[in-house]
């Protein structure tokens, strides 16, 4: 896999991300705790999906376009399908940052580390269970 | 000078073929230093360095097929001597609020978990007491967890391996996980 591929790869991630956080952020009442880690998790997955844009205009290569819609998993008709809906989120968008890390480097690799970070984090605050290696384990 | 990195590396692959996929049986080149294969067991620094870190390969031996790895050992010894710490500080904590345990006990399994990967049997640092206030005995390790959460993803943007780039990326957000569990003790 190349760097690029794998640019590509998690942009697409992170388009479906921002797709899915949307969906839950329309779904309940607005002060609910589901509400605000989604709003939470949609700023944070724009910023990075801002900045692997950036990455990819930076190397002269289309960066993948969102697509017209996603296929969710399952219906997200309450809080628990909500927050299954951000484990799965975070828990490929790890995958995707995983595979960037290992194919980066410099400030591309430093952004896509920081991104499985930060979507390790959100996972666990979704319910996840932590893990010994998020992204990279058998998930 | 006995020669443990070269077992350490074997186990390294032995242990880690979904972590360090793509681990070539290159021939031991360069003798490296012991200092790298550990920290002293001793330390009590929350973020421990190798105390003799030469990751510069032999003279004129750039393109040598080991260079890379030697590079990236001072990298292994950080994450392996983080690890140890840790495992420690979860013991002191344990020790004096035995309730934490249930919490703990999966986050100081995942610590040895890395340890495995990294190829280290070493043993936990025997871990300074844990403070008398429970809040702040979890506060200490949350802490320590955020520090090692940095220091792996410094190394990992550091590494020359990209394979070793990953491991440490993801070992970083396992230690990110562990603080927020913590937080909810």
């Amino acid at each position: 896999v190349t760097a690029i591929a794998a640019l590509q790869a998690a942009l697409a991630g992170e388009h479906a991300a921002i797709y899915g956080y949307s969906v839950i952020g329309g779904r309940f009442d607005a002060d609910s705790g589901v509400v605000r880690l989604a709003i939470e998790a949609h700023s944070e997955h724009r910023a990075v999906r801002d900045a692997l844009v950036e990455a990819l205009l930076g190397r002269e290569e289309s960066p993948v376009p969102t697509e017209p819609g996603y296929e969710l998993p399952a219906p997200v008709d309450g809080a628990a399908a909500a927050r299954a809906l951000g484990r799965l989120i975070e828990d490929r968008c790890g995958v995707l940052h995983a595979a960037l890390v290992a194919t980066a480097e410099g400030v591309e690799r430093r952004l896509a580390a920081q991104a499985l970070v930060d979507s390790a984090v959100r996972a666990v605050r979704w319910g996840a269970a932590p893990s010994a290696f998020p992204g990279v384990g058998a998930t | 000078v006995p020669a443990p990195p070269i077992s350490r590396r074997l186990l390294l692959c032995a242990t880690t073929a979904v972590l360090l996929s793509g681990c070539s049986d290159e021939p031991a080149a360069a003798p490296r230093s012991p200092a790298t294969t550990g920290a002293d067991p001793g330390s009590t620094t929350a973020d421990p360095s190798p105390t003799t870190a030469d990751p510069k390969p032999t003279a004129g031996g750039t393109d040598s097929p080991d260079t890379e790895v030697s590079a990236d050992d001072p990298l292994v010894a950080n994450a392996v001597a983080g690890a140890l710490e840790l495992a420690g500080a979860y013991t002191a904590l344990v020790v004096r609020h035995p309730d934490t345990r249930r919490t703990t006990a999966p986050l100081r399994a995942h610590l040895l978990e890395h340890l495995a990967a990294l190829g280290d049997d070493g043993r936990p640092t025997r871990p300074a007491p844990a403070a008398r206030s429970r809040r702040r005995a979890v506060q200490a390790v949350v802490t320590a967890e955020r520090a090692a959460a940095a220091a792996r993803m410094e190394d990992a943007v550091a590494a020359a391996s990209g394979d070793l780039a990953r491991a440490l990326a993801s070992i970083a957000a396992s230690h990110a996980q562990h603080a927020v569990e913590l937080e909810e003790l």
